[in-house]
């Protein structure tokens, strides 16, 4: 549940401190951070306040979770930023809404291949990018003002974009908007895709993100459509 | 370090939300334009026609696309390529039956939406190169990508070097400009897919009949001949089940020789099993049935046949009993098969990928003489000599600097060294030179676009070294292949769904398909025509004559910014000054996207008669005809006069007529420095079994999947997920091997872990496997899966064409 707070001004505070969250964390999967921005996080311990935000969903932590030895590992952390989200292979953690959620059903009409005729009905397959939440989560970006940067080369419903999309709605005050994405979205699929960052990064740092973002969506705990694929 | 307060929290997270890390995933719409808004191109759902390309066979395919999303496959009735190879039957039945298209072109969806598709440039930070080292990738902008594979591009045509680029390319797609940026950068080392696939059957034919490519007109015909080939399953046009089926149902006999029971076999009246590489053998002894037995066409060979005599003399001792010890094909089905092939009208025979063995090119020529001595050439129902006019590639003039570079030999000896050289270059022998040393230089620089050296030459651990070799690789593609593990940097490439080509061949009179982009790039990559065409821009190739082909409209002639705008000039310049002399927009209009000449299947070309004007400005010499180049030499074949003076098209050979004796041939060597035979000479196989390696090792091809680049793809993987070692029951009880045992597959070069799936449908002597897996990258879906065979056999050329020999290999098999 999203944390009320009595005084307006401290509300739009906190609800703009979310917006800066979502940000913080679209830039973290959108590339690797460079070292001024690795400076920025261990300095300011960004991942812990950000994780700290909501007291409802998780004890705030007492002890930072930010390392400074991050500040030398510029390379390391983008080479493993490679293998956790771009490289294909085992060691990839795939992130995108379709992937996870939607389900191709095969139309056996026009199969010409006795290898298919053999099945009756539909069959549904998942684990493929570009499907129907991609287009959603598009037209939702769009209904907001918003488009895919061409400069971002990358599917519409990539983790980044819908941190940054919810992020942009806190921004311009649509606060239930945002939630409502999150229930129908992002929150459908970000538990799975973080729990096999947490499992799969080698790196302290990809942990930490994984942890610091997993306490930052605990508000939303319990709220969600649907769990997909896992 | 020290933790914030809230409002220095919203101060940083927003420095970061407003861009410090340059620009974020999402942008204001209002940066688009206003006719952008509101209705994307695909709203109400739209079908769009184009060309597969899950494989070569480019068939004609519908596309239903909804909100931007591919969401359906089907076949393109309009294009012929998916229902016919000859016109009458087109035009006559198209409309009614509907076109067709192969498993592959269904699971074309995930081709696009493979969730293990390159996304961004890569640059490798780990410089070890090898199987199994991680490169230790980075994600590099495009900026960063173009900047440093242009840099190195420079440096080395700036040092006169541009020879020493090697460029790879995938066929039927995009290769003009390939070749094009090859020649204006200064590098003769262009080569191409075509050299895995089918230069030795095109060497056959060349020889025979001085066409490269026959095709086979199925439907027509009363007795199909097929050595060597799974027409009914293997990656091809998906015309081809169709035709034979339908000469079957009209009353033809289907008989195959094939050491396996491919699945052409399974449906053929007759399986004729016999030793791999002995085909020319067997083809030999059933003409020497034909001759024997006055069974040939003696009025066609009079007229249009050379080298009957010595071919006659030549097959004389070649019997039934000679070539039973060679094939193990009975000595009485010889002259059963060779007698009704003879004697049913119109009969047809061919040959493919069976030409993978050092004999292959004398035995394709031994194969393809039953039809010219049996007079089943250019008839219905028969061989015939595609008419191939498509788009024309417009020829480009390099600049001085390249010129110069150009004048290099060739890397892999070109047709200085192999008699039947084809453009498409000599991948065995590049990859020898480079492992080994050898060769003219050493090039430095590599440019890989959509292939995977290291599944598709045989030899692995010989390709591993060569890979190796490259100062600087790039590799351009959609997945992140085993080859693409060696590049220095990986360019995210582009499906046949996101992208233009022009498709033309595969049937036997003149239609073009068009491939277009039915969805934008997935992740706003260029499609590798724009990738080249920059690398040309920001190397500031220019042509011969100071043009800026890279920058000028070849429509518009005025300079274009935008690639895309740029290449759809280009495709329709070629589009103009080739056969259909329509633009781009004009082709996208017609039904199909597909256009088709109303001129139709042509039979007997050879004789129709060439008209007078053009005989009297031919250039002559002795009974031949040539067109003239400007300076008035000798320039291209066009006919012949024959005895009584009438002037012809006839075929395309040194005499005019169909060859069974090459007199060219004479004082000819071949890359190994043997003399050529100026006859289809059967000659064993260099690589035969022995006690240490009793067995012969076959790979073939099926439906399912297309070489060794559709295995990560989801939909195939569910039709069939792996292959494992067919070997015949009779062997395995000999080696006391069961069904489903584990087995070790081992050769001179390595070994590899097989499952045995145990079969009366393969030659006892020989074991088999479908080629192309035994991924050990490409994605998470097809590593892991099966086998890779090339590791057990050597890198090998055939030194007539240039082919790679991807099917000679001895193995021993053992229980695990």
């Amino acid at each position: 549940m999203l944390p009320k707070l009595e005084n307006q001004e401290n509300q739009a505070l906190l609800n703009q401190e979310i917006a800066g969250g979502y940000f913080l964390f679209a830039s973290l999967f959108y590339q690797p951070p460079r070292q001024d921005f690795l400076k920025m996080i261990i300095e300011a311990q960004l991942l812990t306040q950000a994780r700290n935000i909501h007291h409802q969903g998780i004890e705030p932590l007492a002890k930072s979770i930010e390392d400074p030895r991050w500040l030398h590992q510029e390379e390391k952390i983008a080479v493993e930023f490679a293998s956790l989200f771009v490289v294909p292979g085992q060691g990839m953690i795939t992130p995108y809404e379709s992937y996870y959620c939607d389900t191709l059903i095969i139309d056996h009409s026009t199969a010409c291949s006795p290898y298919f005729q053999s099945q009756e009905g539909s069959v549904g397959l998942k684990g493929f990018l570009g499907g129907n939440s991609n287009q959603s989560v598009q037209a939702l970006y769009k209904k907001f003002g918003f488009e895919i940067n061409p400069a971002f080369f990358d599917l519409p419903d990539h983790v980044s974009a819908e941190l940054e999309f919810i992020g942009k709605l806190y921004e311009s005050g649509y606060y239930a908007e945002a939630e409502n994405f999150h229930q129908k979205h992002l929150g459908r699929w970000v538990g799975l895709f973080l729990n096999k960052l947490s499992g799969q990064a080698k790196s302290s740092f990809y942990r930490a993100v994984a942890e610091s973002l997993q306490g930052f969506l605990s508000m939303y705990d319990g709220r969600r459509d649907g769990k997909c694929l896992d | 370090m020290h933790p914030i307060n809230r409002r220095e929290f919203l101060k940083l997270t927003g420095v970061v939300g407003s861009g410090i890390l340059g620009a974020g995933a999402l942008r204001p719409l209002k940066a688009i334009a206003k006719e952008e808004l509101g209705r994307g191109p695909y709203d109400n759902g739209k079908w769009i026609p184009s060309c597969c390309h899950m494989c070569g066979g480019t068939t004609g395919i519908m596309c239903q696309v909804v909100d931007g999303r591919l969401v359906r496959i089907k076949p393109n009735n309009h294009n012929p390529v998916g229902f016919t190879n000859i016109s009458d039957d087109f035009f006559a039945n198209a409309d009614k039956e509907g076109a067709v298209m192969c498993p592959k072109g269904n699971a074309g969806i995930m081709a696009l939406y493979d969730p293990d598709r390159v996304r961004q440039p890569l640059r490798r930070t780990n410089p070890q190169k090898g199987i199994g080292i991680d490169p230790q990738w980075k994600v590099i902008s495009w900026e960063e990508a173009y900047s440093e594979i242009v840099s190195k591009l420079k440096n080395l045509r700036d040092a006169g070097e541009a020879h020493q680029l090697l460029w790879f390319s995938e066929d039927h797609c995009f290769t003009h400009i390939q070749d094009d940026f090859c020649k204006l950068f200064g590098t003769p080392n262009y080569n191409m897919h075509s050299n895995l696939c089918d230069v030795g059957r095109k060497a056959s034919f060349k020889i025979l009949m001085g066409d490269e490519r026959p095709l086979i007109d199925a439907i027509n015909s009363k007795y199909m001949l097929i050595f060597g080939w799974n027409p009914l399953s293997a990656t091809k046009w998906s015309h081809l089940p169709r035709i034979i089926t339908r000469g079957v149902e009209r009353g033809a006999k289907l008989v195959v020789v094939d050491p396996h029971l491919s699945y052409t076999a399974s449906k053929a009246h007759q399986w004729v099993p016999l030793r791999p590489g002995t085909d020319g053998a067997l083809a030999l002894a059933m003409a020497h049935v034909i001759l024997r037995d006055n069974l040939q066409d003696q009025a066609f060979i009079d007229e249009w046949v050379t080298g009957f005599t010595e071919f006659r003399e030549y097959v004389k001792d070649k019997t039934p009993q000679w070539a039973e010890g060679i094939t193990t094909v009975p000595a009485k089905t010889i002259e059963q098969v060779a007698r009704e092939f003879a004697s049913t009208k119109p009969a047809l025979v061919d040959v493919w990928s069976g030409t993978h063995h050092t004999n292959g090119v004398y035995a394709g020529w031994a194969i393809g003489s039953l039809a010219v001595i049996t007079g089943n050439v250019e008839k219905p129902g028969t061989l015939v000599l595609p008419d191939k006019k498509g788009n024309k590639h417009i020829e480009v003039e390099a600049d001085e600097a390249a010129k110069v570079t150009l004048k290099q030999p060739r890397f892999d000896g070109g047709k200085d060294k192999y008699p039947y050289f084809n453009k498409s270059g000599v991948y065995a022998e590049i990859i020898n030179r480079l492992s080994k040393g050898g060769g003219p230089y050493q090039p430095k620089m590599g440019m890989i676009v959509f292939q995977n050296l290291l599944m598709a030459v045989v030899g692995t651990k010989n390709v591993e070294t060569a890979l190796r070799k490259f100062e600087f690789l790039v590799v351009v593609d959609t997945m992140l292949s085993e080859t693409a593990e060696f590049a220095d940097i990986v360019i995210p490439g582009t499906t046949y769904l996101e992208r233009y080509d022009l498709n033309n061949h595969w049937v036997t009179w003149p239609i073009l398909g068009l491939r277009q982009p039915v969805v934008k790039p997935l992740f706003g990559q260029p499609a590798e025509y724009e990738f080249v065409c920059e690398l040309g821009r920001r190397l500031g190739l220019k042509e011969g004559n100071g043009g800026d082909f890279f920058w000028t409209g070849h429509m518009s002639h005025q300079r274009i910014e935008d690639k895309t705008k740029w290449y759809e000039e280009l495709l329709s310049k070629e589009l103009k000054e080739g056969e259909p002399k329509i633009t781009l927009e004009e082709l996208k209009a017609l039904p199909g996207a597909t256009w088709v000449s109303k001129n139709g299947t042509k039979y007997n070309k050879h004789t129709g008669a060439i008209a007078p004007e053009k005989v009297q400005d031919a250039f002559t010499e002795g009974a031949l005809l040539f067109s003239k180049k400007k300076d008035g030499s000798k320039d291209k074949q066009i006919g012949m006069l024959k005895a009584d003076g009438t002037a012809v098209r006839g075929f395309m050979t040194p005499s005019g007529k169909l060859e069974l004796y090459a007199a060219k041939h004479t004082g000819k060597k071949d890359a190994n420095g043997k003399e050529l035979s100026p006859l289809p000479a059967y000659e064993p196989r260099e690589w035969q079994p022995d006690d240490k390696y009793p067995l012969y090792l076959i790979n073939w091809k099926e439906a399912s999947q297309t070489h060794s680049r559709t295995q990560n793809n989801a939909f195939l993987a569910e039709i069939k997920s792996t292959d494992g070692l067919r070997m015949n029951k009779k062997t395995a009880q000999r080696l006391g091997i069961s069904q489903h045992d584990e087995v070790w597959v081992e050769s001179p070069y390595g070994k590899v872990k097989m499952k045995i799936e145990l079969t009366e449908g393969i030659h006892p002597e020989v074991v088999g496997t479908q080629h192309g897996w035994g991924h050990w990258a490409l994605g998470r879906i097809a590593k892991g899966r099966g086998a890779h065979t090339g590791i057990l056999a050597p890198t090998k050329p055939c030194a007539l064409s240039g082919q790679s020999l991807n099917k000679e290999i001895c193995v021993n098999v053992t229980k695990a």
